[in-house]
């Protein structure tokens, strides 16, 4: 559970930004399951993702949009809505099954544990409260209401961590900048002092500059809080410089896990090779290339492997068999026929 | 509250009324003839008034309104009246002024009006919040379509209805009228005790009609609401459902309904106008009817611009009271 | 395979896609249903009722409700059962002509103001606003009580009209202020395409269930505005509408005389073709806006 006493701009000495392969696991999901039920037939948005997030690590989730990496999100803080249910999996937090939570319980938990900076923080938010009420409500509904001088003490504190003024305490959301809204809701989603922070989209819709300010802020809280951050997102460029560890996502399905220096040194499944050669870059001029073929129609998904009609490699077997997602080499995961189990890896 | 702001708003206040007013001159100017001048020449044809004779009626009026004069002459000596709240004498009830009529009436409709419609905005309101919100207990739903059934029958058709089961067929209520036919309109008590009795069936016609739609309304604001970003992050902070029910869902959805309520005014009070009439109330609906089966122009003419007027009013009101809702108003161009 | 002839097979489907389209929506098909029913009663009755029976002394006064005179007779010697039949057909004509006229008008200002914006915006936008504020039932007290003697069918539903225009104003700009933005209309403007092709060839078709919507909200509001003048003793003198019948109960106060099967045929006439609109409006919001959809 969160301590009650907020020990604010203290750094954790915890160090790396690569976990050690001992770390503990602090978020374990196997096997997650959600379809939307839409008047055409149920959409397996997430189809069986399983990943292991360690103790203070940077996991990336990235995919074109529709691979289900928001779906991923909202249904760790079981935030599903119908026509979306989950179907199946778990999601051990701590060695507890949080699906399986009841809804109060689960309110519990949320921001307290676990929480999740929302796509689209410009309006997350609530416009006609002033920000300050907003940190507090959280704080009031999680039993452990805070009154007075220090209340306004933790806020500032609070405040001063994302690198905001503690004159916006005062302010309403449309006062704010794009960047000052975003350090708002991470605030606010840190304030409990959760173990797993899950960031979506967090900088979308910023400019570059204030992007890269908004990240390292990010970058910086996570490290003094020793919190596990899963960052969701489609630039890969900005995977690059703030994660330890890479998901890639396709079709509902996780493709590739493996350390982000690796997957952009030596990427392994013919679609994250697409992915990285489409990036654009100053040293190799030339066309731009995309990846071609069309996004996979999640209704009915092609039998086998979901990418095999887009990938430069396609076999038979490919057409047929789910390629399961394992060790192919020490600590990367690929979901591919191409490459064999690593034997001497547990 | 920035004076911008305030200004506008007066202004669109001031436009309203003048545009009332000068369509209240131009339309009966429209038919060719002046409607007053030839209502006064049947009546003479006829043999005269109830009070008074045809002969003191026309000069009034002559007087007042110098039919030989040009046309814009009398419009600009019209809009001076009409600023003073000078609307002439009955034709019918000559020699009362009719604002002194309209002045008696007048109470009776606001009280009326304003209770009801506040009662069926805030009842209905909470209602539709609560239809909208799947964590509501389970018999809302089972009121909701009945209630919003009764929203499309018209106020005053409810009314009659009401009437004649609660008043007639069971004497529950009273069948009509303001107060106790033979008693006498004075602050005492026991009479508004008896007015309040009297006013409960109007009432009740316009606050049934009214929550339906109110709910209805309030139900799809809910539901947008619900959908936006700022509730979804609510609920990922864990908040208790009543809080976002409250302070996240509700309290945003109550603006564009304040909005909602801004607009719809003249339709409450179009309908109220008509609820008076099948009571027999003795508001300013039940004077227009009055007028209307007599043509006492004068009246009809009065009515409409002191009830274009209270509108006006009220939707200034409310327009005030929206940046007190909403911290974005004023900073914003409305 | 048996081969099916083309058309045939279309037409099928057609039928069972529309059969699905109503059972996505039952709001709209209950909707329907009762407005059909209105439609029916005012279609099929005539062949039953003689219409003699809306006059004045076509059957003696004051009876209840009986085998000869199915909903009985008012004060002054017509047939109810008539009225209702050929009178519902009137007040539906000038809700469909005010209700057409108010969406012309709304379409054309409500086009205008959201698409080229500016002074003209403000200037329609602002007339529906203040008409809006202005209670229109007195307005058009005011226009009857000038024009009185000469109303007709056609007269009321010209002066209902009047106020029938605003909210499809309203609804129309708002969508097109939305839609302003989006690919295919800054595509289309590029391509050369003019304001007014853009506007029907491109914004039209898709605001084609808001245009619906409003249609049918334009002709409840002319609906009401009608039966509210006709209650007030406005409305055509002669012609048997339901509102003019309300108007003549309540004017040989057949409440207190227990008349009751004068006053509440027409009032149940009009409670279904209400409850009716008002479900058509819920259900093509519906089609309009998913997420006002129950889940399936």
């Amino acid at each position: 559970m969160s301590d009650t006493s907020l020990r604010l701009g203290q750094t954790r000495p915890e160090p790396a930004a690569q976990p050690r392969d001992g770390a503990e696991i602090v978020l374990d999901v196997r096997d997650l399951r959600v379809s939307y039920y839409t008047p055409r037939g149920p959409v397996r948005a997430v189809n069986g993702v399983s990943f292991a997030l360690r103790r203070g690590e940077a996991f990336g989730l990235v995919g074109e949009s529709g691979s289900g990496k928001s779906t991923i999100a909202l249904s760790l803080l079981q935030l599903i809505k119908p026509p979306g249910r989950i179907e199946g999996g778990q999601a051990l937090l701590d060695g507890k099954d949080i699906l399986s939570l009841s809804e109060e319980e689960m309110r519990r938990l949320r921001l307290a544990e676990i929480a999740l900076i929302t796509q689209g923080a410009m309006n997350s938010l609530n416009p006609v409260m002033r920000i300050r009420d907003q940190i507090v409500d959280a704080w009031k509904d999680h039993g452990e209401p805070v009154n007075g001088r220090e209340a306004e003490d933790r806020i500032r504190d609070l405040l001063r961590w994302v690198g905001l003024r503690p004159e916006v305490a005062r302010m309403y959301p449309h006062e704010l900048s794009g960047g000052m809204k975003q350090r708002a809701v991470i605030a606010i989603a840190i304030s409990m002092r959760p173990k797993v922070i899950i960031a979506d989209e967090p900088t979308s819709a910023l400019d570059v500059v204030v992007q890269r300010q908004i990240m390292q802020t990010l970058r910086r809280i996570q490290r003094d809080l020793g919190a596990a951050v899963i960052l969701i997102g489609h630039d890969m460029g900005l995977m690059a410089q703030f994660v330890d560890r890479l998901g890639v996502m396709y079709a509902g399905k996780l493709v590739e896990v493996s350390p982000v220096r690796d997957i952009f040194k030596d990427p392994l499944h013919p679609y994250t090779q697409l992915l990285i050669a489409s990036l654009p870059s100053l040293a190799r001029k030339g066309q731009l290339q995309g990846i071609p073929g069309l996004p996979p129609s999640l209704l009915s998904p092609p039998p086998g492997c979901p990418f095999h009609p887009r990938c430069p490699f396609v076999m038979e077997r490919c057409r047929v068999e789910v390629p399961p997602l394992e060790l192919k080499r020490p600590n990367r995961l690929v979901a591919c026929h191409l490459y064999e189990r690593d034997e001497g890896q547990a | 509250m920035p004076l911008g702001y305030l200004l506008r708003r007066l202004a669109v206040f001031l436009l309203i009324v003048w545009v009332a007013a000068t369509v209240n001159f131009f339309i009966p100017r429209l038919s060719g003839a002046d409607p007053v001048r030839e209502r006064l020449l049947q009546m003479a044809a006829v043999g005269g008034t109830g009070t008074g004779t045809v002969e003191e009626v026309i000069k009034s009026y002559q007087a007042k309104f110098g039919l030989d004069k040009p046309l814009w002459q009398q419009y600009l000596s019209y809009l001076w009246d009409m600023v003073r709240f000078d609307f002439g004498v009955s034709i019918t009830r000559f020699p009362n002024s009719v604002s002194g009529m309209i002045l008696d009436a007048l109470p009776w409709t606001l009280v009326l009006v304003t209770v009801a419609t506040l009662m069926a905005f805030a009842i209905g309101s909470l209602f539709g919040a609560l239809v909208a919100w799947p964590r509501a207990p389970r018999f809302i739903h089972v009121l909701a379509p009945p209630l919003l059934t009764l929203s499309a029958i018209p106020y005053y058709l409810l009314g009659l209805i009401l009437v004649y089961f609660l008043a007639f067929t069971w004497r529950l209520f009273p069948l009509g009228g303001g107060y106790r036919v033979g008693s006498e309109p004075s602050w005492s008590w026991a009479f508004i005790q008896d007015a309040a009795y009297h006013s409960i069936l109007p009432a009740l016609s316009i606050i049934l009609s009214g929550v339906g739609f109110w709910a209805l309304s309030m139900r799809g604001m809910m539901i947008t609401t619900q959908g936006e970003d700022y509730v979804t992050f609510a609920e990922a902070k864990g908040l208790r459902p009543r809080r976002i029910f409250l302070r996240y869902a509700l309290r945003n959805a109550i603006l564009p309904q304040t909005t909602a309520l801004a607009l719809a005014l003249g339709h409450v009070v179009s309908g109220a106008v008509l609820v008076e009439i099948v009571f027999g109330y003795p508001g300013v609906g039940n004077l227009l009817y009055q007028a209307i089966r007599t043509f006492d122009y004068p009246i009809i003419y009065g009515v409409t611009f002191m009830v274009i007027v209270a509108i006006g009013l009220a939707t200034l009101i409310l327009d005030l009271l929206l940046p007190v809702l909403d911290p974005r108003i004023t900073y914003q161009r409305s | 395979m048996i081969a099916v002839p083309v058309s045939l097979e279309r037409t099928h489907d057609r039928i069972g896609r529309v059969l699905r389209g109503l059972r996505t929506y039952p709001m709209l098909t209950a909707g329907l249903l009762l407005i059909v029913l209105v439609l029916l009663v005012s279609l099929i009755g005539p062949l039953f009722v003689p219409r003699e029976g809306v006059q004045v002394g076509s059957a003696p006064p004051d009876q209840r409700p009986s085998r000869e005179y199915l909903l009985g007779t008012d004060t002054v010697g017509r047939q109810i059962l008539a009225i209702i039949i050929y009178g519902t057909p009137l007040t539906l004509q000038i809700g469909l002509i005010a209700g057409a006229i108010g969406l012309g008008v709304g379409m054309v200002f409500g086009f205008v103001a959201g698409y080229y914006g500016g002074a003209l915006d403000h200037l329609f936008r602002g007339a529906a606003d203040v008409f809006l504020t202005v209670p229109g039932l007195l307005i058009l007290v005011v226009i009857a009580t000038t024009f009185k003697g000469a109303v007709s069918v056609m007269t009321q539903a010209l002066v209902v009209s009047a106020l029938a225009w605003m909210y499809p104003t309203r609804t129309i700009r708002s969508q097109v202020l939305s839609m302003r933005e989006r690919g295919y209309v800054q595509l289309a403007k590029l391509s050369g395409m003019s304001g007014p092709e853009i506007i029907v060839r491109e914004l039209m078709p898709n605001l084609l269930p808001y245009l619906a919507a409003s249609f049918v909200s334009a002709v409840s509001a002319a609906i009401l505005a009608s039966i509210g003048l006709e209650a007030l003793g406005l409305g055509p003198q002669n012609e048997p509408t339901l509102g003019m019948t309300i108007y003549w109960s309540l004017y040989y106060t057949s409440v207190l005389r227990n008349l009751w099967w004068w006053w509440a045929p027409p009032i149940v006439m009009i409670v279904i073709i209400f409850v009716g609109l008002f479900l058509i409006s819920a259900g093509l919001d519906q089609v309009a806006n998913p997420r006002l959809r129950r889940a399936a």
